[in-house]
């Protein structure tokens, strides 16, 4: 599914250069949930952005679902990611002058999705996610949880193979961060949906298959649910 | 999902901001609106006023002397396909016995018609009658006289009192001009049109006319009848005949220089309310980064998140020239008032909307979305990685080519001599101004490092550079304006000053009904008065492109000319001139030289007694005497050309026992109603100061409304920068920052931006200022 060959990435900034990533080697297999670890700047966020192909590698190639993302124009990844990916953040970014509904509407009427069909589609992703009497709220109006859950569900609406999720739990409480790893872990389980979670929390990581650790740019350890594997 | 109902919801999320891009729309397609209709109504009126108010009449006949027999219009009224009056003017007084008004206030000019009622007196009855034989005055002497049709009225003349009935109040006309009150009286005399045979036996002139003024029925041959009323009066001798001619270049000279500051002004109206636009998207795009980078995440393509932007503009562009419509037409009806009343023109013309319609739609549109382009590529370009996770990449490097263009444009508008330079010059300071604005902080930081709030509001300036310096080169444009209107109003009124009191040709000009031979010797008795010369004057015609024109011809003398210089030359004294010009040889003024179009030493053709002469244009010089537009020959060059044997005009000089006011008086108290009319160098001053004082003013006030905009910019910039901000301040709050010290830092944040604007505004306005001058004087 996910192929990293001797990826790095550079970053320019006012006080010189910054490497995020170093060589970095990575293979993750279809329908694996994989969480990635590591201290703030090791390298986390810029691996996801290579993944969703935000961004490009500055040495190394990237591939995702048998596509080199470093042989596609802006252009051609933005319509890779619409149709393949699913982003999930930290603090949701959802659209505040736009509805529950709209928000997750959002990708299938870039997609020029029939109205009718982004009409079921919608209504069946907040059913899936338990806010369809939310529908017409707007993002201001729910709590956290109920925020990150219309993100996961506008993150599903073009029925991803891939769902990168940035600190989904960050900003939600225990509780509410359980379930929203429970739907997630669902996703997975049921859908056979990819899913790589960036996380500082290592309660949250125990949700998925495999932990991989990241240190100064580098892999440095990859676990198994509860064990080291290599 | 609708986009339209999203976007309004985004703009909502913004009232205030949204409120005031709308507003700036509005105003700048107000004032293009305003600008646009004003001026076309004024171009299509004013010839039509001209044509209404002067050009009633085909052809006129005046005598070589000041009067000639009734009959040669007996003779004219025999002529097929002809309206004709004759005409008698005199001047009188108002027999009136009423406490603190002078001699000088009832100054009247009566005017003896063979006809009232006819399309060459034009005359709109408001009350009363035309045919009923009494006295014609208009709606605006009556109701400062008191009087009403029925109602008599007296005149002090030679011969006694003489009354006559009021027959009918007409509406204010050309032909009877007059004062609106009694204090402008005493510079204006009133005017009352009386039956011909009333005024002939009043003032013994039985059988004596003036003036025959002729109009061909439509559709007759207007040249045969030309050459008939030539033919009869050749025969007579004593006559001539002299087609109407309606200069327009000549009566409205200074309209075009005018009209092209209310372009400048409007041009800077919609120019401003782009860079607002811009400026208000431009901010609202940073704001918005990371639902830009959601979008972009969701798989949200350039295009379409150019059409979410888009699509907001579109509506505050709708809503805003909606609204800037129904504003602009209203600023069009006072601006078209104000424009009407500054040229003295008495129209009522309806406003030409059409064009100024059409462009203020398509600028109230169009410009919005021109100025949005830039914001809504920086919101496509948006970098996902930077923006979601606050990278601080390195800034880029700020581009030099901007400021070397800006500098390229400020140094080419030297080289443009004419007022279009503003624009240039405009869009050069635009580009430039940040490198200004970053120059006048680093002064102000000097001033504001004394208090805790003074320092952090000079490094917000400093911090938010790009965006404050945008906003206050906007004031700093309007401020720039301001100073250079102000400037050219006051210059412009002082060089016409000098120029007037230099070709004046005295302190007064009184103007006679005509000159007796011991005339002018009275007028040199009178106390006060140092001396006197008459001059004849002419109005001749001459053939510019097919059209034709006027020219007033002033008969000089050599002698005298250096003592009563009606013209100044750089170089040569006036009597040199004068004197060493052969029986062929004229002079022309600048204005009249331009509008010629030929050099010194060719000839131009004027109509003269002895059918078309041609004359060498011998020198230039400046006049403002009649508003320009002169010819100069010598006195005795002058009657062989037009034979014309009397003079009615006498130039006085006052020696200083006197003011201007007391040497009218007195003149006024020796030959009463003998004269005409009297006007000084500082009336002329006055006509022209005040018709230059009201352009600028209408310009100064399309300039405030820019103004308006610019402050609306500011606003819109203190706004984002405190709502980008609340963090931060919150933070400092927390820290123990007291909350005057933060209302204090963003009071100083405000003033700095207004400072800078202001400073470097006048400090442009007035580089602006030495770049016009270099141009703009009377030439």
């Amino acid at each position: 599914m996910i192929c990293l060959e001797k990826v790095s990435k550079v970053f320019t900034l006012e006080a010189g250069s910054y490497t995020a990533l170093k060589e970095t080697d990575l293979r993750i297999g279809k329908g694996e949930f994989i969480a990635v670890m590591g201290p703030s700047g090791s390298g986390k966020s810029t691996l996801l952005q290579l993944l969703g192909g935000l961004d490009l590698p500055t040495t190394g190639t990237v591939e995702v679902d048998g596509v080199k993302l470093n042989g596609l124009n802006e252009k051609e990844r933005t319509l890779f990611r619409r149709t393949k990916i699913g982003f999930v953040f930290q603090n949701y970014q959802l659209l505040p002058m736009m509805t529950v509904s709209e928000n997750v509407a959002l990708a299938l009427a870039a997609n020029k999705t029939p109205k009718t069909e982004i009409k079921s589609r919608v209504a069946e992703l907040l059913d899936a996610v338990n806010l369809a009497d939310k529908a017409d709220q707007f993002p201001s109006r729910l709590s956290g949880g109920q925020q990150q859950r219309v993100a996961v569900a506008r993150a599903l609406a073009m029925k991803p193979q891939l769902i990168l999720a940035d600190e989904p739990t960050g900003n939600l409480d225990r509780k509410t961060g359980e379930s929203v790893l429970q739907l997630l872990s669902r996703l997975n389980r049921e859908e056979r949906i990819t899913v790589v979670m960036v996380t500082h929390d290592e309660e949250a990581a125990k949700a998925a298959d495999r932990i991989i650790r990241i240190r100064d740019g580098m892999v440095v350890r990859e676990t198994a649910e509860g064990g080291e594997r290599a | 999902m609708n986009a339209w109902q999203i976007a309004w919801r985004q703009l909502m999320r913004r009232k205030l901001r949204t409120f005031l891009t709308m507003l700036s729309i509005a105003i700048g397609t107000a004032s293009t609106l305003a600008v646009l209709s004003a001026v076309d109504t004024a171009r299509t009126a004013f010839p039509l006023y001209l044509k209404a108010a002067f050009g009633k009449a085909d052809f006129t006949i005046n005598g070589t002397d000041a009067y000639f027999p009734q009959a040669i219009h007996s003779e004219v009224e025999k002529l097929d396909h002809t309206t004709s009056i004759a005409a008698v003017k005199q001047s009188t007084k108002l027999h009136l016995e009423r406490d603190g008004i002078s001699a000088i206030q009832k100054r009247v000019d009566l005017t003896g018609y063979s006809k009232m009622d006819t399309p060459l007196t034009n005359f709109h009855v408001v009350e009363g009658n035309l045919t009923t034989g009494g006295a014609v005055i208009t709606d605006r002497t009556a109701a400062v006289w008191k009087v009403k049709p029925g109602d008599t009225i007296a005149f002090d003349t030679d011969k006694g009192i003489r009354e006559i009935q009021v027959s009918a109040i007409v509406r204010y006309t050309v032909e009877l001009m007059g004062p609106g009150n009694w204090m402008m009286a005493k510079f204006h005399p009133w005017s009352v049109a009386v039956p011909l045979p009333v005024l002939q036996n009043w003032f013994g002139l039985n059988g004596k006319i003036q003036n025959i003024q002729v109009k061909v029925d439509s559709g007759s041959d207007l040249q045969a009848i030309g050459d008939r009323l030539d033919a009869l009066a050749q025969r007579y001798g004593t006559v001539y005949m002299q087609p109407v001619v309606l200069d327009y270049s000549t009566q409205f000279q200074e309209v075009n220089t005018f009209f092209l500051l209310l372009y400048l002004a409007g041009f800077l109206g919609i120019a401003l309310s782009a860079f607002i636009i811009f400026h208000s998207l431009y901010v609202s795009m940073k704001e918005r980064k990371k639902e830009f980078a959601a979008l972009k995440t969701i798989g949200y393509t350039p295009r379409q998140l150019r059409s979410f932007v888009l699509i907001e503009v579109a509506l505050m562009a709708i809503i805003g020239t909606a609204a800037g419509l129904i504003f602009g037409w209203g600023l069009a009806l006072l601006l078209k008032m104000v424009i009407f009343m500054v040229f003295s023109v008495y129209d009522n013309a309806a406003l030409q909307l059409a064009k100024g319609m059409a462009v203020a739609v398509l600028a109230g549109l169009l410009v919005p979305f021109a100025a949005a382009l830039y914001p809504i590529r920086q919101a496509t370009r948006v970098s996902v990685a930077e923006v979601l996770k606050d990278h601080a990449l390195s800034p880029a490097a700020r581009r030099k080519w901007p400021a070397a263009l800006g500098a390229l444009l400020i140094v080419s508008a030297f080289f443009i001599k004419h007022l279009l330079l503003i624009v240039p010059f405009m869009l050069g300071v635009i580009l430039v101004f940040p490198y200004l604005f970053s120059l006048f902080v680093r002064l102000l930081r000097t001033i504001y490092r004394t208090g805790f709030s003074g320092r952090l509001a000079s490094g917000n300036l400093s911090r938010n550079r790009e965006r404050t310096a945008m906003t206050s080169v906007i004031l700093c444009l309007g401020i720039a304006m301001i100073v250079l209107m102000s400037s050219l109003n006051a210059a412009l009124i002082q060089s016409f000053e000098k120029v007037i009191y230099a070709s004046y040709g005295g302190n007064l000009d009184v103007h006679l009904h005509h000159i007796e031979k011991t005339d002018v010797e009275r007028i040199k008795q009178i106390p006060g008065v140092a001396d006197a010369e008459a001059y004849p004057l002419h109005e001749a015609l001459w053939m510019q492109n097919g059209q034709k024109r006027k020219i007033l011809v002033y008969g000089v003398e050599a002698d005298r000319a250096d003592k009563f210089p009606l013209f100044t030359a750089s170089g040569k004294r006036q009597s040199e001139l004068i004197g060493q010009l052969a029986p062929d040889e004229i002079i022309l003024d600048r204005i009249a030289y331009g509008a010629w179009g030929g050099r010194i030493g060719e000839r131009i053709a004027l109509a003269t007694l002895h059918g078309t002469q041609s004359f060498k244009v011998a020198a230039v010089v400046d006049t403002m005497k009649n508003n320009g537009f002169g010819a100069f020959m010598s006195k005795e060059n002058f009657r062989d050309a037009f034979g014309i044997k009397y003079e009615k005009n006498v130039l006085v000089l006052k020696d200083d026992s006197v003011t201007p006011m007391q040497l009218r008086e007195r003149i006024f108290d020796k030959f009463g109603e003998r004269i005409m009319d009297m006007f000084g160098p500082e009336d002329w001053v006055t006509v022209v100061g005040s018709t230059y004082t009201g352009s600028f003013a209408v310009v100064d006030f399309l300039v405030v409304l820019s103004i308006v905009i610019s402050g609306i910019g500011i606003a819109n910039t203190l706004l984002m920068n405190i709502m980008e901000r609340v963090r931060e301040l919150g933070m400092m709050r927390a820290i123990g920052v007291t909350r005057r010290q933060v209302v204090r830092m963003v009071q100083l944040e405000g003033l700095g931006i207004g400072l800078a604007a202001t400073v470097i505004g006048v400090i442009l306005g007035v580089i602006l200022i030495y770049m016009t001058s270099t141009f703009v004087k009377i030439q």
